[in-house]
């Protein structure tokens, strides 16, 4: 019973080291605050920055163009100013401030005015085949926004095209008898049926998608920075010379390594709860469809970091090399195993690699758990599973090397 | 009685030999002195004795049980005060003594009481809720000396106790040391402090190049001192049987 005196000890240690707190606890916070504020979703600030900024130039009052700003507006993701000056654009674009600039030439009107239903019937060949350069459009981005930029061009060409199909359909006799029918029935219904407000205001939250990995993976992250914690008490239990008297008392050095290590897990079970519980508080995040499964894998998580931590602790010698040694580790196999960006951003080779780190299951099974509709309850307990036996080679790896150490 | 009986203890670090056939014995009521140069094998020999580290050959005995037997029992009946601080200095003097009572089973009514009695033993009652690290270096060494006598143990070894501490605390520590010898507890004293030595021990061991090289009562071995310069002292009995050569 002597490992629940350790344990005890260790945990008032723990409470009363504020590094150990601010590590543990608060710089997570901090980091996943961060990257809220970089992403525009903290509390009342959602969605802003979550949109393609996008800035027309439109030097002359145009109702085409006011009809094509209008629709760009209303879509999802999409936030757009306008200016009457194509250097004021740039300057948004060149600050970062918009991705791309969307500028109108002095000939639209014409060529709109020259289009037939034929053109954008068949925009492969027709005056359209160049894209939005064929209304004397232009997309201007910087080139690292090259990819954005794509983006915003098909989707500029899209709501121009849809602004101009029943334009270009009315000049033409049979679609403007099929078009005069279809606005007398539309304001017929309109009269007769309210509007389904739901569906009028519903919006995609695509802020909350943010959290739903950027919690996970740095809590998975600083779940295993334990492993510098847990160093540095073995080596303070070392140079402190209370190892000796731990290992002169009748402690059996199993109860001693269980003493010595299950505060740690009790910390990082705690640790990982509290930024899931902020995670859904701050940053509103969701506990997927079965929530009950989270502690689960917080728990398998945590286990595997505690294991690695000991493991760790019986490789360093000082206080020097855990800076050096753990911390590099500990972010290395934050990096490899995909903490850092969505593992499935990760080249299929560096997937597979990544599956040797515990890292890797941890965040299988908190992305199974937190973002799937229907999460395979198969796959999350073949990634516990794993976990556990990660935290088992861990363990008795760790328990060899401590025997070996001690005897020298 | 014999509380602690070491025989021909042996060993190896790599090839270098440490502790050559080292035997010793403290009986109950008895204070041994364990003297030697830096690297005569005295901390091996301790670490042995307080079951740390496995001899390549020999054996030792607690109260009679054999160490590689049976190690919940016979740590019960030993204190170890080490050379360095082993103290938790985020703690204060009453959660050190708890935490280490504990690992002895020593729990309750009867931890408290033990608490309070090493807390007076020591003169450390008026700080007994302050952190150790708050502690002035005298404080901590008492405070070292007495989580050791926390479990009520039978026999102290004690490895230089008192380095580093001013002359009130260090002459407190040895007139408690001398109470526990007189109580009926046996006490293994390492010191490089001649005098220290002098006035305590019943009995001392001189170790060098991994040997006991004397090992008798102190008015013994003054004895064989052949300097008739000056008055016949440890020192000088020390300094004649290891010589004057610098040690590492």
């Amino acid at each position: 019973m002597a490992y629940r005196h350790i344990i005890r000890k260790d945990l008032i240690v723990l409470t009363r080291d504020r590094r150990a707190v601010m590590v543990l606890v608060v710089m997570p916070l901090v980091f996943i605050a961060i990257l809220g504020f970089s992403t525009g979703k903290l509390i009342g600030w959602q969605n802003e920055n979550n949109r393609l900024h996008l800035v027309l130039v439109a030097p002359e009052e145009d109702a085409i163009i006011a009809e094509i700003a209008a629709s760009l507006r209303r879509r999802d993701g999409i936030a757009l100013t306008s200016t009457a000056r194509a250097e004021d654009a740039y300057t948004l674009v060149d600050d970062g401030n918009c991705v791309a600039a969307v500028t109108v030439g002095p000939s639209f009107r014409r060529r709109v005015d020259a289009l037939t239903i034929g053109d954008v019937l068949d925009p492969n060949q027709g005056r359209l085949a160049d894209g939005l350069a064929g209304l004397d459009m232009r997309i201007y981005a910087r080139p690292t926004q090259a990819a954005a930029a794509a983006l915003a061009d098909q989707l500029v060409l899209a709501e121009t095209v849809k602004v101009l199909l029943p334009h270009l359909a009315r000049r033409h006799a049979l679609f403007r008898v099929y078009l005069e029918a279809n606005d007398r029935s539309r304001a017929a219904s309109a009269t007769t049926q309210p509007v389904n407000a739901d569906n009028a205001t519903r919006t995609v939250d695509y802020g909350s998608a943010v959290y739903q990995i950027i919690v996970p993976s740095y809590t998975v992250m600083f779940a295993f920075f334990l492993v510098n914690i847990m160093a540095r008490s073995f080596i303070r239990e070392r140079d402190e010379g209370t190892l000796i008297r731990l290992r002169a008392a009748p402690v059996s050095t199993v109860s001693l390594l269980l003493g010595k290590t299950t505060p740690f897990f009790i910390v990082s079970v705690v640790q990982c709860a509290l930024l899931f519980v902020f995670g859904k508080l701050l940053f509103g995040m969701s506990w997927g469809e079965h929530p009950w499964l989270l502690p689960l894998v917080i728990v398998c998580t945590s286990l595997a970091a505690t294991a690695l931590g000991l493991l760790t602790s019986l490789f360093v010698r000082t206080e020097a090399q855990v800076s050096a040694y753990a911390n590099l580790l500990v972010i290395t196999l934050a990096g490899l195993s995909g903490c850092f960006m969505p593992r499935a951003w990760l080249p299929e080779t560096m997937r597979q690699v990544s599956l040797a780190i515990p890292h890797a299951w941890a965040l299988i099974a908190f992305d199974q758990t937190l973002n799937s509709a229907h999460p395979n309850l198969a796959r999350i307990l073949t990634c516990c599973g794993v976990l556990v036996l990660f935290s088992a080679a861990f363990f008795v790896w760790g328990g060899t090397r401590f025997r070996r150490l001690v005897e020298r | 009685m014999c509380l602690l009986e070491a025989r021909d203890l042996r060993k190896h670090y790599d090839t270098q030999l440490a502790v050559d056939g080292v035997s010793l014995r403290v009986s109950a009521g008895e204070i041994l002195g364990l003297l030697g140069p830096n690297g005569a094998g005295k901390t091996t020999t301790m670490l042995m004795l307080a079951g740390l580290l496995t001899p390549d050959d020999g054996a030792v005995r607690i109260d009679g049980v054999a160490t590689d037997h049976d190690g919940r029992a016979w740590r019960r009946q030993m204190g170890i005060v080490p050379q360095e601080l082993a103290l938790y200095p985020e703690l204060s003097a009453v959660e050190n003594l708890t935490f280490f009572g504990g690992l002895y089973d020593v729990v309750g009514p009867r931890l408290v009481d033990r608490i309070d009695s090493v807390l007076e033993t020591t003169g450390l009652t008026e700080h007994r809720d302050r952190p150790v690290r708050t502690y002035s270096g005298g404080m901590k060494r008492r405070l070292n000396f007495g989580v050791a006598l926390v479990h009520e143990p039978r026999l102290l070894i004690l490895d230089e106790p008192t380095v580093g501490v001013d002359p009130q605390s260090r002459a407190h520590l040895l007139e408690r040391i001398r109470e526990l010898r007189d109580r009926g507890m046996g006490v293994l004293y390492a010191s490089h402090y001649m005098e220290e030595v002098q006035t305590l021990c019943d009995r001392v061991a001189v170790m060098d190049l991994g040997r006991i090289i004397a090992n008798d009562t102190l008015d013994a071995l003054l004895e064989r001192v052949t300097d008739a310069s000056g008055p016949a002292n440890l020192e000088t009995l020390f300094l004649e049987m290891t010589g004057h050569r610098l040690r590492d």
